[in-house]
């Protein structure tokens, strides 16, 4: 039953990513995140009871990875906004943040490592490897015209990264996980209002209304993925979740492949090229590599 | 084409003043109630009265707009009142209910958009009553069943519980438990508080003044929201809930054994995820959009009513102290009196200023204020609906087939509009007059400078197809030789016609100030007439203005390179007066731009404009010159011929401009064409079509000889009414025919010439899709 909910927040949170890609070239990247970021935080409002005060100190870590990850989101858009990039072409590379959250663990928060957390890094990176070559390599120019995309997607990686690492690091200081996530949204969604609210609020009435309806339906998905995970979190182990989780980008692959063979959304979420026989085995090769690397790397 | 949100009032002009207002109603009739219950008023112990301003916004605005007065004012009063925070819940059911009923029966059309009878006001009060007490009994209900048991507090405690208690077990026993009293407690408080509520609220909107809608929805389409009013909620409802956790985390009511932290409570959670839900169900399912016409209808009557305001309210140049501190206190742009009242209610709290005798002189400053705001928005309102009304006289006149007694209206409406006494209406073959004379009572002179002499204005209509014809010029200057008035108004079609200008200095040396206005230049005096100082800073203005053209100063320069600048100088004033009486959200497209002269002055007025010429070597000019002016992102540049495109693809405009287009055409066939796909680009509600049309045109002493159309003006002008049906359109001729003769040695100006001399006739057309 709980491996089921874990499953059922997995196939949310696709189904976000996925609504996020059929939108994101109807309107400006920035605006995109603006909305995402204030309206993540405007779900979590009527839980405030349940946050408690944190020292400045952890105050200030969360406001700097609140800055770096509201920002980060704007890359994220124009990955998805790059057309002929596939989901499945990008998930390799958003994996890229397990490897920075290794480094990070190993480098910040001094923890131990092991040979099959590096051997787990190696095979994700190898499996973006992959990806980047599924198009024949002819010249370097050409090499970053066609990969613009998983550039932005590195970008989100790096600074999605940052979370983990500040909620291990307040939680072993003995702050409450909750309090935590919710500050770092509050200072998310601060930081992004600062800086794009004018032109967000403007782009209302510009952008397609229906993109707009779409933003927030993901974001009500992503909320419920996050709750449904926690709830989960709490009747069984991490050992067992993660790797459910991990399968994310298995199913991302077999969406694509059903969608492609429906005929459905081949313009805005898969492009009609990019499933060649090349293509189609480097990215399966790249997701098998990249979910056998995170299941390394999460082993105990 | 666009497809995004429909904002149904305007945030600074239409909203924010309502908000403030309510927001002011709830604070202080909350506190003039807790008042009374300390001073023991028996009535008082039954009431709550914080929610007036609720209901008062709820109904002008909708029900979003409503729920943000009712949990902005929770959020004040919560800081004062001890277990006010949960109840904000209430004050979010009651705004919906009323928002949503009045929306349905139509309750700021009946009784703010037009004087409010007797029986409008009971059916309201009793809709609005029965709904609203229902909603927050029941929201009360749930607040308290949630909360009592936390805090160890008996369900029937007070005097009115025992007594609906008592009341139970008389008629109805079953219904006489715990539990079932406290509903009934809940509702029948409820019942008691919402009369008065509803009462105050209805009679609030009765007094308030507000522009129509003038849409026709559906029942459906009544109950619509927009989605700023959702989005506004949410972040109020956050900061609401942000204070609730920081200054009340733990309440205890009258009677509780202990205090709880009520924000922790699943139940109360699961309570306070309520509004959201709402505002997520409302936003997917109810919101409007720009993707169907009744939304469309909606956001152009907006924009229009934004720009009838802005039209009285912000005109820098001819403010005046008076006049600012009016709209700065209540109205307006800067609402300081509001907002100024509303912040010092809190911020007495937090000075320790928070006395009795504080509280008693604020409440009675804040009524006076909202008082004020009322009968200023009045003025404001009232003066905009009559210079609509005027405004559509004057369009009546210049209309090419005029209704009958349109000369005697707008004769009318000048006289009026510079007060005094005036003489009856002369209608002469040539020229229809009135004789105004100015006294002290006079609208002009009561404040102006010479008070002290009476002043004869006379106002002319050029009555021979609204030209200055050599007969009017004879009586005019007849009128000045016998009557001796300070100041000729002389209204007509052809007011820039330089052959006028000798007759017009003749008249000056006579000691008379002749002032020939054109339909633009009329309107203005409309407008300026509103008030004293505005007026004589039009009068000034206009001397100004005609002292120079006298002295030959106002042809624009010839240089040999225009920049981006200097083409948007060369706009026609006509169309100049339009664009800047148009709301700048709005879209305009420019027919047959050439090198881009309206286009470039739309964009420096802040259009969005589309721009198709297709001629290549003027597309170029035109692309190269909106990407000098710096606003390329509002500019779409087409290289086509708008005949051969389908033009709803680039959205719908409110102007659609074709200057010197129309006369290119080679038949009557092809003429059709073109009038037809203008008609339908100018589906919008209360679009505009600003055509000027090129007549008897002669390149270098001989005809055009690239086949173009040769038609009079009547055969223009009937050609006009087969394509723009006067049920639904009306068509003015604004300026012309005038004959002009243009040389152009120097090369091109704001087009690429034929010749290097055009001797031509031309007249410049307004046609305006009817209200």
């Amino acid at each position: 039953m709980h491996v089921l909910t874990v499953l059922l927040s997995v196939w949310f949170n696709i189904g976000a990513d996925f609504v996020d890609k059929l939108i994101a070239r109807t309107g400006r990247a920035k605006d995109f995140a603006f909305w995402t970021n204030v309206i993540q935080f405007m779900l979590l409002l009527p839980l405030v009871g349940l946050v408690t005060p944190i020292p400045y100190k952890a105050l200030a870590l969360c406001a700097s990875v609140g800055a770096i990850t509201a920002y980060g989101r704007i890359p994220w858009y124009h990955a998805l906004a790059v057309q002929g990039q596939g989901l499945s072409r990008l998930t390799p590379f958003v994996r890229l943040s397990s490897i920075f959250v290794l480094l990070g663990a190993i480098f910040i928060l001094k923890e131990p490592n092991s040979p099959e957390r590096f051997v787990g890094g190696g095979l994700i990176i190898l499996a973006s490897i992959i990806v980047l070559l599924d198009e024949p390599l002819t010249t370097v120019r050409k090499l970053l015209e066609t990969n613009r995309a998983p550039l932005f997607a590195i970008i989100f990686a790096i600074s999605s990264s940052a979370v983990p690492l500040l909620y291990k690091y307040l939680v072993n200081e003995g702050l409450n996980l909750f309090s935590i996530y919710f500050y770092l949204k509050l200072f998310q969604a601060t930081f992004i209002m600062l800086s794009s609210s004018h032109g967000a609020i403007s782009s209302l009435h510009m952008t397609s209304f229906v993109a707009f309806k779409l933003i927030i339906f993901a974001r009500i998905l992503q909320t419920c993925a996050a709750l449904f995970y926690l709830y989960a979190l709490t009747r069984i182990d991490l050992s067992v979740a993660e790797p459910i989780a991990a399968l994310g980008p298995f199913f991302i692959i077999v969406t694509e492949l059903l969608l492609r063979w429906k005929n459905v959304g081949l313009d805005k979420l898969i492009s009609r090229e990019s499933y060649s026989s090349r293509s189609a085995t480097a990215r399966a090769l790249s997701v098998a590599l990249a979910i056998f690397g995170l299941l390394l790397m999460l082993r105990r | 084409m666009l497809r995004g949100a429909v904002q149904r009032f305007n945030l600074i002009t239409e909203t924010l003043p309502v908000l403030l207002i309510g927001t002011l109603l709830n604070i202080v009739g909350r506190y003039l109630c807790e008042f009374a219950q300390s001073h023991h008023v028996e009535i008082a112990r039954f009431l709550f009265l914080d929610m007036v301003g609720t209901a008062f916004s709820a109904i002008v605005l909708g029900p979003w707009w409503g729920a943000i007065v009712g949990i902005f004012s929770a959020t004040i009063n919560g800081n004062f009142y001890s277990n006010f925070f949960p109840f904000g819940i209430v004050n979010v059911c009651g705004a919906l209910s009323w928002g949503y009923m009045a929306f349905a029966l139509r309750i700021r059309e009946q009784l703010s958009e037009r004087p409010a009878s007797i029986r409008q006001l009971i059916r309201s009060f009793l809709g609005l009553f029965l709904v609203g007490a229902f909603a927050c009994g029941l929201a009360s209900f749930a607040v308290e069943i949630v909360l009592y048991p936390p805090m160890q507090r008996p369900f029937v405690q007070d005097a009115w519980y025992e007594r609906v208690q008592h009341l139970l077990r008389m008629l109805e026993p079953r219904l006489s438990t715990d539990g079932w009293t406290l509903f009934w407690g809940a509702l029948s408080r409820e019942f008691v508080d919402k009369t008065l509520t509803v009462f105050l609220a209805l009679i609030c909107v009765a007094c308030f003044d507000a522009l129509s809608d003038g849409t026709r929805p559906t029942l459906e389409q009544r109950i619509r929201v927009d989605a700023l009013s959702i989005l506004c909620f949410t972040i109020i409802y956050g900061a609401y809930l942000c204070f609730a956790r920081i200054f009340r985390p733990t309440i205890k009511f009258t009677g509780g054994v202990h205090a709880v932290d009520w924000l922790t409570y699943p139940s109360i959670i699961a309570l306070l995820y309520f509004p959201l839900i709402l505002a997520i169900v409302a936003f997917f399912f109810q919101t409007l959009d720009q993707s169907d016409e009744y939304g469309r209808q909606v956001e152009s009557s907006r924009l229009r009513r934004r720009a009838l305001v802005r039209r009285y309210l912000t005109r820098d140049s001819w403010r005046f102290f008076g006049d600012q501190i009016n709209d700065q206190v209540t109205l307006g742009k800067k609402l300081y009196g509001l907002i100024g009242g509303v912040a010092a209610w809190p911020l007495s709290k937090i000075t320790g200023l928070h006395t009795v005798d504080f509280g008693l002189t604020y409440a009675g400053a804040a009524l006076a204020l909202v008082g004020y705001s009322f009968y200023q928005n009045r003025q404001i309102i009232e003066s905009i609906k009559r210079l609509n009304a005027d405004a559509l006289v004057l369009r009546n006149w210049f209309d090419i087939r005029p209704p009958p007694k349109a000369t005697e209206a707008a004769l009318k409406v000048f006289a009026r509009r510079l007060g005094g006494v005036s003489s009856a209406e002369y209608i002469d073959p040539s020229l229809a007059y009135i004789v105004v004379e100015l006294d002290q009572r006079s609208v002009v002179i009561s404040k102006g400078e010479n008070s002290k002499q009476p002043q004869i204005f006379v106002v002319g209509l050029a009555h021979s197809g609204k030209l200055m014809d050599s007969a009017a010029q004879a009586l005019i200057s007849t009128i000045v030789l016998e009557i001796r008035p300070q100041v000729v108004f002389a209204i007509c079609s052809d007011a820039t016609d330089p052959s006028l200008l000798p007759w017009i200095n003749k008249v000056w040396h006579t000691g008379a100030e002749l002032y020939l206005m054109d339909w633009s230049s009329a309107e203005r005096f409309l407008e300026a007439s509103d008030r004293p100082k505005m007026f004589l800073a039009y009068l000034a203005q206009l001397r100004v203005s005609t002292k120079a053209r006298l002295a030959g100063g106002t042809r624009l320069e010839e240089v040999e390179q225009l920049d981006y600048a200097d083409l948007a100088r060369r706009s026609l004033p006509g169309l100049s007066h339009v664009l800047e009486r148009i709301d700048s959200d709005h879209l305009v497209m420019d027919l047959g731009a050439g090198r881009g002269r309206h286009t470039l002055h739309a964009l420096q007025l802040g259009f969005r404009v589309i721009a198709i010429e297709r001629k290549k070597e003027a597309y170029q000019d035109l692309t190269k010159y909106i990407i000098d002016s710096g606003r390329s992102e509002f500019a779409t540049a087409l290289l086509a011929d708008y005949a051969d495109i389908d033009l709803s693809m680039y959205g719908r405009p409110a102007l659609v401009i074709a200057t010197g287009t129309l006369q290119h055409v080679t038949s009557v066939l092809e003429l059709r064409t073109h009038l037809e796909k203008l008609s339908f680009a100018g589906l919008e509600r209360y679009a505009q079509i600003y055509i000027e049309m090129l007549f008897d045109m002669i390149f270098d002493d001989s005809k055009p000889i690239d086949g173009r159309i040769d038609i009079s003006p009547d055969e223009f002008e009937s050609e006009l009414h087969r394509f723009f049906l006067p049920t639904e359109w009306q068509i003015m001729r604004i300026v012309g025919p005038i004959k002009r003769s243009q040389l152009f040695c120097q090369g091109p100006r704001s087009f690429y010439p034929p010749a290097k001399r055009i001797d031509l006739v031309s007249i410049e057309y307004l046609i305006i899709h009817s209200e």
